[in-house]
C-alpha cells in the first residue's frame, strides 16, 4: 500500500535500549544470585573473590534436614494439589463448557473468584476455618486445601479453553460409529486436548510449590515449605545458603516452564503476538 | 454490562452449546460433574470468607461471648500508626503500579514491531519470572541491594557516598515492580492486539507525530487493558507482606503484614480478620471508583467525535 518504509511507533533506537534494560532489570536479581551460590566462602560473596568456586553451599542445602524437608514437604504438597484441582476442575470444565444449566455461570464464577480475592484474606479465613469448625491443626490437609483454592481458577481457565477449542464434530463422527460417551472422548477427545491438561496441570504445580503468601499461615510444625523455609530463614541471617536453596527451587520451577513450552505453547495459551 | 478491562485469564464461562437435554439424566450431567467443584469452594472459600468477615465483626466481651463492633474496623484509621500503615500500603501499590505501567507499556508498543523470534525471547524472558516463587525474586534484590552488595559497591566506586537501599519503601517498590511486572505486561500485551495499524496510518498522514499518535490513537484503544493490568498489580501489591518484610523489615510495615502480626503473633484472630476486610473494602473501592473514572474519560473522548 504505502511505497515508502513508515517508521516505527517507537524509535529503533530507544526501543532497543529499554528492552535491554528490562531485561537487565529483570534478570539481574537471578544471575546475582546464581553467582554468590557458588562461592566457597562462609560469607556472601563471588566465586571470583576468596575462597573460588564450590558446590558446598548446595551440599549444605541437601545435607540440611530442615531444608530438605520443607522441599520435599513442598514438592509432595504441589503434585497432590495439581492432582486434586486437576480432577476437580476438569469435571467442572466439561460442565461449564459442554452443557447449558441454569448454575452454569454461578459454578463458574465461584470457581474462578479466588482470583479476586487477596492470599492475605484466604490464607487467614482457612486458617481461621479450618482451626474452629474443622479443628485441623498444621499439616498436609490445611495447606493442601490452601492450595486447591488458589490454583483452581487458573486450572478452570485452561481446561475450559482447550475444550472449547476443540472441534466436537469429531467427537460426535465417533458416536456415528457406535462409540459410548466415555469411549469418544477417551479416544478421540482426550488425546486431541491433553496437552491443555497437562498445562494446567503443571500451573497448579508451580503456583502451589512457588506460593508464599498464603502458605506463610498454613505452615506449622508438622508441615512447612520451602518458599516458607526459605523466607524465614533469609529473614534472620543471610548466608550464601539462601542463595544456593533459591537455586534449587527456580531450577524446578523453570523445568515446569520447559515442559509447558514444550506441550502447550506459552504464546498460544496467553493469546499474545506471534501468529502461530 | 459495561465493558470490563481485557482480563488476562478467561474469567467469563466461554459459549454454552444451544440446546438442554430432556432426559432426567441429561439434565442432571452438568450439576454432577460441577457437584465436586461446587461444593469443595462452598466449603473451603465461600464459608470461610463470609466466617471471616464476620469474625473481623465481632470483639469479645466480659463473660466469654461476642459482640458485634466496628472496633477492629475503627483501629485502621483511629491512631497514627494505623493510618502510617494503611498510607503505606496504598503508596507502595500506587507506585508499584505506575512504575510497571510506564516501564512495560513501550516495551509492549516496541515488542510489536520486532521480528517474530526477538519477541519470542523477549516475551519468554520477561514472563518467565512469574514462574518463580517471590521468595526468590526477593532474596536476589536483597542480594543486590545490601550494603556489601554490588549496587553499592559501584556506587561508592562512583563517589556516591554512603548509600543504605534496602529496607526502605523504595526497595519494596523495586521489588514489587520486579514481580508483578510480568502480570502488566501480560494484560498489555492483550491490549495491544486491538490496535489496528491502519488508524496509526491515517493519524501519521495526517502530520501527526509519533508521540501525539501514541498519545491520541494508541493509548485510547489499548485502554481497557491498561486499566485491566493496573487494577490486577495495583490489588496484588497491596495485598503483599511478603515482599515489604524482606525488603523493607520491621520498619515499614504495610497492612499485610499488620495482619499477618494481629494473627500468627498474636492471636488476635479477630482484629486480623477486622483488618483484612477493610483492606479488601478499600482496594476494592479504589479500583472500581479508578477504573470507573478512566472508563467515563475514554468514553467522553469518544463522544467527541
Amino acid at each position: 500500500m504505502s511505497e515508502r518504509r513508515r517508521p516505527g511507533l517507537i524509535p529503533r533506537g530507544f526501543g532497543v535500549v529499554w528492552t535491554a534494560a528490562i531485561v537487565v532489570f529483570i534478570l539481574a536479581p537471578f544471575v546475582v544470585m546464581l553467582l554468590m551460590s557458588f562461592t566457597g566462602s562462609p560469607f556472601l560473596s563471588y566465586p571470583w573473590q576468596e575462597d573460588g568456586f564450590s558446590l558446598r553451599w548446595y551440599a549444605e542445602f541437601f545435607d540440611s534436614p530442615t531444608f530438605l524437608d520443607a522441599f520435599v514437604d513442598s514438592l509432595l504438597l504441589a503434585v497432590v494439589t495439581s492432582v486434586v484441582t486437576l480432577a476437580i476442575a476438569s469435571l467442572a470444565a466439561l460442565a461449564i463448557v459442554r452443557y447449558a444449566f441454569r448454575l452454569r455461570s454461578t459454578l463458574n464464577l465461584v470457581l474462578v473468584s479466588p482470583l479476586f480475592v487477596p492470599h492475605v484474606m484466604i490464607a487467614l479465613a482457612l486458617l481461621v476455618y479450618t482451626s474452629s469448625v474443622w479443628d485441623w491443626g498444621s499439616g498436609l490437609k490445611r495447606m493442601l486445601v490452601a492450595h486447591v483454592v488458589i490454583t483452581l481458577p487458573f486450572a478452570i481457565a485452561t481446561i475450559s479453553a482447550a475444550l472449547t477449542g476443540f472441534d466436537r464434530n469429531q467427537e460426535y463422527a465417533a458416536y456415528d460409529l457406535g462409540a459410548g460417551r466415555v469411549r469418544a472422548f477417551a479416544s478421540v477427545t482426550f488425546p486431541q486436548i491433553k496437552a491443555g491438561f497437562f498445562a494446567a496441570a503443571v500451573m497448579a504445580f508451580v503456583v502451589s510449590f512457588d506460593n508464599v503468601a498464603v502458605s506463610l499461615f498454613m505452615v506449622g510444625p508438622r508441615y512447612s515449605s520451602l518458599p516458607v523455609e526459605i523466607y524465614s530463614f533469609a529473614i534472620e541471617e543471610i548466608s550464601p545458603l539462601a542463595p544456593a536453596a533459591a537455586m534449587v527451587m527456580t531450577f524446578f520451577s523453570l523445568a515446569a516452564i520447559i515442559a509447558i513450552e514444550r506441550s502447550f505453547g506459552v504464546q498460544r495459551l496467553l493469546g499474545t503476538g506471534a501468529h502461530r | 454490562m459495561t465493558t470490563t478491562a481485557t482480563p488476562v485469564l478467561p474469567v467469563a464461562p466461554p459459549e454454552p452449546p444451544a440446546r438442554r437435554s430432556r432426559s432426567l439424566a441429561g439434565r442432571l450431567e452438568p450439576y454432577l460433574l460441577g457437584l465436586p467443584g461446587l461444593v469443595f469452594m462452598a466449603v473451603f472459600f465461600v464459608v470461610p470468607v463470609i466466617r471471616m468477615v464476620h469474625l473481623g465483626l465481632t470483639v469479645p466481651g466480659d463473660d466469654g461471648t461476642t459482640t458485634f463492633s466496628f472496633d477492629h474496623w475503627r483501629s485502621v484509621f483511629a491512631d497514627d500508626y494505623g493510618r502510617a500503615v494503611l498510607w503505606r500500603t496504598l503508596r507502595i501499590g500506587f507506585w508499584t503500579t505506575v512504575g510497571c505501567l510506564v516501564l512495560a507499556y513501550p516495551l509492549a508498543l516496541w515488542v510489536r514491531q520486532i521480528s517474530a523470534a526477538w519477541r519470542s525471547f523477549v516475551i519468554l524472558v520477561v514472563l518467565s519470572p512469574l514462574l518463580t516463587s517471590s521468595v526468590v525474586r526477593m532474596l536476589g534484590w536483597v542480594l543486590l541491594l545490601y550494603d556489601d552488595g554490588i549496587v553499592n559497591r559501584a556506587l561508592s566506586r562512583l563517589g556516591v557516598g554512603e548509600v543504605h537501599l534496602l529496607y526502605r519503601e523504595s526497595a519494596i517498590v523495586v521489588g514489587a515492580i520486579h514481580v508483578f511486572f510480568g502480570f502488566m505486561f501480560l494484560a498489555l500485551l492483550s491490549a495491544m492486539s486491538r490496535i489496528k495499524e491502519s488508524e496509526i496510518e491515517a493519524a501519521m498522514d495526517l502530520g501527526a507525530g509519533r508521540l501525539r499518535v501514541i498519545r491520541e490513537v494508541v493509548f485510547p484503544v489499548t485502554l481497557p487493558g491498561v486499566i485491566g493490568g493496573c487494577v490486577i498489580v495495583f490489588a496484588l501489591a497491596c495485598s503483599e507482606y511478603a515482599i515489604a518484610n524482606m525488603l523493607g523489615g520491621s520498619s515499614q510495615p504495610v497492612m499485610g503484614s499488620e495482619i499477618y502480626k494481629q494473627a500468627l503473633v498474636y492471636l488476635q484472630w479477630d482484629r486480623a480478620a477486622g483488618i483484612a476486610t477493610v483492606l479488601f473494602v478499600i482496594v476494592t473501592a479504589v479500583i472500581v471508583v479508578f477504573s470507573g473514572l478512566l472508563r467515563r474519560r475514554a468514553l467522553r473522548g469518544l463522544g467527541d467525535e
